[in-house]
């Protein structure tokens, strides 16, 4: 008899990463691709390449995480929803149970999650803005003209500490043109960029965190080796980067699935894959008009009907999007007029 | 004579009760809104606090319907807000363009002070007209948060939230109609009766969460609130302390209130975290964090307003707590630049680390906590 499978997703700003793993933990397939702001189109491109990873294995379950975990869980169907800092850590003390510190660097966000004994016991996001993150290293590639993956290769290379600005993407960029006219070699300025990436990172998201090793570096500005060295030499601490660092919410996704229907075994409730693939899933957004606050609501439409809702401050569309019954649909439609 | 203000929260209702005790009204405010932010980052500086944008902006947009004749409630001692004189703040602001903007001031920080500014702002008040006026008030106070804590409470032990939602609304109500004392000690009745009748749940809760921070929660949008009445809603008991009422009862009673509830105890319990000087603000929201700590609750969430110098100043004290009681504290600062989905995975995240550090203490095994956020 077949083991079941079980199927975690994260879907972030940047990038959506699937990964499948077997009944004991192991995985058997991962993808990580970049959604170019369209989350939709990026889920069920993983679906279909999934599909044939997953032909002839029962699914166990499916679990949604990310900053667009909700919309991912609507449309697919998943069992369990959950935060990205819970999944992260979930992946990373199933690889290494003695691990003690998570640093990780996504496309717009980053974190630093303290674990002691096998339990997360302390963690931060960045809160200001998205310098120091993966897309700040975008944007500075793309100014200096090389592709991001090269920047890690580039920054060993480097001989020579320049100091560039890192709290703000701005005065970064004005710092690298600066550097790059008064004719510092590229890898230089390179490394710069990645010091100073560190550097915010320590004084916002790692700040007042006691940072122990082991180490794990995630996400997937981690494959920057320059950055990884930029930990180590501002850490003074050995620095881990695991084997699947850039999908590790998705694995941690997939973990959770596995426990929560362990704990309480049951059918996984993920739609087919035919089903999710053929789907009219659309999102759409309106004014919420029923306060002074005008906040912005997204709808999540299948084949034209809503099916969930997602924004606003007051917490009145604050619900899970799942499939509605057609009374409450109707009246949502209503306030939502 | 009516008189406008800004909202506060629930907290406007107290003072309409005092102002009617003394045979005047006050205007409903309006409701706080985006705009209303806007509004007061653009008269004010962009570092204010945020609760002092919301404050500022909702009587600029009083004044800009017309409004000129205005009463606050201000302290007038050494604080380190910087809009505790919040009269003479909004003098500041708005009467060189105003020049018939009236800011009557009410408040002190005895009751020599608070008889001396009533007489100000009405002449000719009586020892006897203002002692009645502040127990009114002082009521009021007590029963808003009374109602509000024990309604959160019950957010997370209830079967059915709507009857916790509607009982919070309508003994809102009746407080602001109600204006003698006999009446609200009978409310006061009527609330633990109701509330005594909501039906429970089978399972009770099992992580507790303490909430403390300073008034500036009362005057937020909703929105970190809101998401904490949801968490409550599914099955986190959530108790939350706040200062305001015991400050406002201390100057105008000259008797701080007794024992746990007074200034004095407070400070003396967080003495070994702050300094000697520390201000009102901080020294309450740091005593009830330790209390939380005491009563053994699995967590703390201190929510308070970006550029809340008082609130600011009290993180490295509750790292500290944090450390010494074994108890995870996750920050939430509230601010116009609000992130929703960053709140909502935050709180999602730290009620899980809550649930794997009770279960693993349950199993034996220890864990160091420290400061989330």
């Amino acid at each position: 008899m077949k083991t079941p499978v079980f199927l975690g997703i994260d879907v972030g700003s940047v990038s959506c990463k699937f990964v499948l793993i077997d009944d004991r933990g192991e995985i058997i397939q991962s993808m990580y691709y970049r959604t170019h702001g369209r989350v939709i189109d990026a889920v069920k491109r993983g679906i279909q390449e999934m599909a044939a990873c997953m032909e002839g294995l029962p699914l166990g379950g499916c679990a949604t995480t990310g900053s667009a975990r909700h919309l991912a869980a609507a449309l697919v169907g998943a069992d369990v929803v959950k935060n990205e800092i819970s999944a992260h850590a979930a992946a990373a003390i199933h690889l290494r149970p003695d691990l003690r510190t998570i640093l990780e660097i996504g496309g717009e966000d980053s974190k630093i999650i303290i674990i002691r004994n096998g339990v997360p016991v302390d963690f931060a996001m960045n809160t200001m803005c998205a310098a120091g993150t993966g897309a700040f290293l975008d944007q500075l590639a793309g100014r200096l003209g090389l592709p991001v993956e090269q920047l890690g290769a580039m920054a060993m290379q480097s001989t020579q500490e320049v100091a560039i600005a890192g709290r703000c993407t701005v005065f970064a960029e004005s710092d690298l043109i600066f550097m790059q006219q008064v004719g510092y070699r590229t890898e230089d300025i390179v490394r710069g960029l990645c010091n100073s990436m560190v550097r915010n990172y320590l004084n916002d998201v790692g700040k007042g965190k006691a940072i122990h090793p082991p180490i794990f570096f995630l996400g997937g500005v981690a494959a920057n080796s320059g950055i990884r060295q930029a930990f180590e030499e501002a850490l003074e601490l050995p620095v881990e980067v695991p084997l699947h660092h850039e999908v590790m919410g998705a694995y941690g996704a997939a973990l959770i699935a596995q426990r929560e229907i362990s704990k309480s075994p049951r059918l996984s409730g993920m739609r087919s894959g035919g089903q999710i693939l053929s789907s009219d899933f659309t999102t759409d957004s309106f004014l919420c008009k029923s306060c002074a606050n005008h906040c912005e609501v997204v709808v999540f439409q299948e084949n034209r009907r809503p099916v969930g809702y997602m924004g606003g401050r007051c917490g009145r569309w604050s619900e899970r999007p799942q499939i509605r019954q057609p009374d409450a649909v109707k009246s949502c439609t209503a306030v939502a007029g | 004579m009516q008189f406008f203000t800004f909202s506060w929260g629930n907290n406007y209702i107290a003072i309409r009760g005092l102002l009617r005790a003394l045979g005047h009204e006050l205007a409903t405010p309006g409701e706080v809104s985006l705009s209303t932010v806007q509004k007061g980052t653009q008269l004010t500086h962009p570092f204010l606090c945020y609760s002092g944008k919301i404050v500022v902006g909702q009587v600029a947009e009083q004044i800009e319907a017309g409004q000129r004749n205005f009463i606050f409630l201000s302290s007038h001692g050494a604080e380190a807000c910087r809009c505790a004189d919040t009269a003479g703040f909004m003098e500041m602001l708005f009467r060189e363009k105003y020049p018939d903007f009236r800011a009557n001031r009410l408040g002190g920080n005895h009751s020599a002070e608070t008889l001396a500014t009533m007489r100000q702002a009405f002449p000719g008040v009586s020892r006897r007209q203002h002692d009645a006026a502040y127990f009114i008030f002082g009521m009021k106070l007590e029963l808003l948060y009374w109602i509000g804590r024990v309604c959160l409470r019950l957010r997370s032990l209830a079967e059915n939230a709507d009857e916790v939602r509607r009982l919070e609304k309508r003994m809102v109500e009746r407080v602001d109609r109600h204006n003698h004392p006999a009446s609200l000690f009978c409310l006061g009745l009527l609330f633990r009766w109701k509330a005594s009748r909501i039906r429970r749940k089978q399972e009770q809760p099992g992580i507790r969460v303490g909430i403390v921070g300073g008034e500036h929660i009362l005057s937020e949008l909703d929105a970190i609130m809101a998401k904490i009445k949801d968490l409550a809603e599914k099955g986190v008991y959530i108790e939350w302390r706040s200062g305001f009422r015991m400050l406002a009862r201390s100057a105008a009673y000259d008797n701080p209130l007794p024992g746990k509830e007074g200034l004095a105890y407070m400070k003396a319990l967080s003495r070994p975290y702050l300094h000697a000087h520390s201000q009102s603000s901080e020294t309450i929201s740091c005593a009830h964090a330790l209390e939380f700590a005491n009563e053994g609750f699995d967590g703390i969430i201190h929510v308070y307003a970006m550029g809340c110098m008082p609130q600011t100043s009290l993180r490295p004290a509750l790292q500290k707590i944090s450390l010494d009681r074994d108890i995870p504290i996750l920050a939430l600062s509230i601010g116009d630049k609000f992130n929703e989905g960053g709140v909502e995975t935050r709180l999602d995240a730290f009620i899980d680390l809550l649930r794997q550090k009770r279960e693993q203490k349950e199993i034996g095994a220890c864990a160091q906590p420290l400061v989330a956020g």
